[in-house]
C-alpha cells in the first residue's frame, strides 16, 4: 500500500550516495526488509522498476531484496529465537511452546550496498 | 565494485519523529496518536475525551484523517485549537505532523490528539513522534483483527474496543481479542467504549491522566 512512498525514499537515498561518491551508474542495489514490516518486496520491486527510468544513474539498476529474519523474545521463558516467515504467521517460542512473544528485530528497511 | 552502506530507508522520517517528540516533551504536551480503520470511531472518542478532560486539561487536535473539514469543524466547535492536515497518503508521517505543529500553540496544549489516517496497516510503520499510541477497533470489524494486523496491535499502549453497544448483534469475544493482542504486546491496556454509555469514557480518561503524569510530569498548568 505504502510501498510507493518508501520506494521513492529509497531512490532519494541512493541518489544521495551516488552524488556524494560521483558514481555514474549503479549496477545493483542490495536492500533488506525485515519480516515484521508490512512492506511487500514484490511491490517495492514493481515501483522501483517504474520509477528508476526517470533517473539516468539508475536506468540499468537491479534491485536485490533480502528478506531479513526477525528476532522475538519469549514473554514466558525469556529466550530469543529467530523468525523467518512473514508476519502473517504469528510466531511461537520453539523453546517452551509459548505463543506470547515480543518483537525485538525485524522491523528494519535498510540499504546495504551499491554495486557500481 | 561493491560499496557497503548501512542506512535506514526510513531515516528521514525517524529523524523528524525524534524532533517532534523532543518538541512535545519540551512543551510538556502529551501527544496521542489515535489509529484505527475508517469509521471505527476515532473522532467520536476524541470528542468524548474533550468533554471529559476539557475542564482540567487544555486539549488540541491535529486531524489527519480524510474527512474534508467535517471532523475538524465539529471539534473546533469546542473552542480548542484544531489543525486539519491535507494528507494525500495512506498514513501520517513525521513531516506532515511537523507541518501541522506550526499552527498548534503547543505551550497552551496539555493533551494533543493526532487522528491518523483510517488504516490498520500503514500508520504502524511511520513514527510521528507521539508519546502514546492508541489503537481503536470497533465491534463490527470482528474479533480476529489483532491476528490480521499484528504490527499495529504490537505497538499499542492502549487498545480501545469501540461500539460495544453493538455486541449483542455480533459474534465478538473480547477475551479472545485480549489474548490475541497479548501474544505480541506485553504492555497494552484494553478498554471498552460505547458512545451510548457516558460512563465508558471514564477509565480511558483516567488512563490518559495517569500517562500525562508519567510521561510529561506534574499537573496541567491551568
Ligand atoms: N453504535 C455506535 N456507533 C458509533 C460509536 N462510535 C462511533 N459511532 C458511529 O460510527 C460512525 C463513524 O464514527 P467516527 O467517529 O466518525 O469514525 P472515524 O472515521 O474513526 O473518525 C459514526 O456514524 C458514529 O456515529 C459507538 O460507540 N456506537
Ligand atoms: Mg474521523
Ligand atoms: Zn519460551
Amino acid at each position: 500500500m505504502h510501498e510507493l512512498s518508501v520506494t521513492q525514499s529509497l531512490i532519494d537515498l541512493i541518489l544521495e550516495e551516488v552524488e556524494q561518491r560521483s558514481i555514474k551508474s549503479v549496477k545493483k542495489v542490495g536492500i533488506s526488509v525485515g519480516v515484521f514490516t508490512t512492506f511487500e518486496p514484490y511491490a517495492i520491486n514493481f515501483y522501483f522498476e517504474t520509477l528508476k527510468t526517470e533517473y539516468p544513474p539508475l536506468t540499468d539498476t537491479v534491485l536485490e531484496i533480502e528478506l531479513k529474519p526477525g528476532v522475538c523474545r519469549c514473554q514466558e521463558c525469556g529466550k530469543d529465537f529467530e523468525v523467518k516467515e512473514t508476519v502473517s504467521n504469528l510466531p511461537q517460542c520453539p523453546h517452551c511452546g509459548s505463543i506470547f512473544v515480543e518483537i525485538k528485530e525485524g522491523r528494519e528497511f535498510l540499504i546495504n550496498y551499491l554495486e557500481v | 565494485m561493491q560499496i557497503k552502506i548501512h542506512r535506514s530507508v526510513l531515516e528521514k522520517n525517524e529523524n523528524q519523529a525524534e524532533i517532534n517528540r523532543e518538541l512535545f516533551k519540551k512543551h510538556r504536551t502529551l501527544a496521542v496518536n489515535v489509529m484505527g480503520s475508517p469509521g471505527c470511531g476515532k473522532t467520536t472518542l476524541i470528542e468524548s475525551l474533550i468533554k471529559t478532560l476539557g475542564e482540567k486539561y487544555r486539549i488540541g487536535v491535529i486531524e489527519g484523517d480524510y474527512a474534508g473539514t467535517v471532523d475538524a469543524e465539529k471539534l473546533a466547535a469546542y473552542g480548542i485549537p484544531v489543525v486539519q492536515l491535507d494528507v494525500s497518503s495512506c498514513h501520517l508521517n513525521a513531516d506532515f505532523v511537523a507541518t501541522g505543529l506550526r499552527d498548534m500553540p503547543l505551550d497552551r496544549v496539555d493533551i494533543l490528539f493526532i487522528e491518523n489516517v483510517g488504516n490498520l496497516i500503514c500508520p504502524a510503520e511511520f513514527d510521528i513522534g507521539d508519546l502514546l499510541k492508541m489503537v481503536l477497533y470497533s465491534v463490527p470489524e470482528g474479533d480476529d483483527k489483532p491476528l490480521k494486523y499484528p504490527l499495529m496491535f504490537s505497538l499499542a499502549d492502549a487498545v480501545v474496543v469501540t461500539k460495544t453497544d453493538l455486541l449483542p448483534h455480533f459474534q465478538f469475544d473480547i477475551s479472545k481479542v485480549k489474548e490475541s493482542i497479548a501474544r505480541l504486546n506485553s504492555k497494552f491496556q484494553l478498554f471498552k467504549f460505547s458512545s451510548k454509555d457516558s460512563e465508558s469514557i471514564r477509565p480511558i480518561a483516567g488512563f490518559l491522566e495517569k500517562e500525562f503524569r508519567r510521561l510529561v510530569g506534574g499537573s496541567p498548568e491551568l
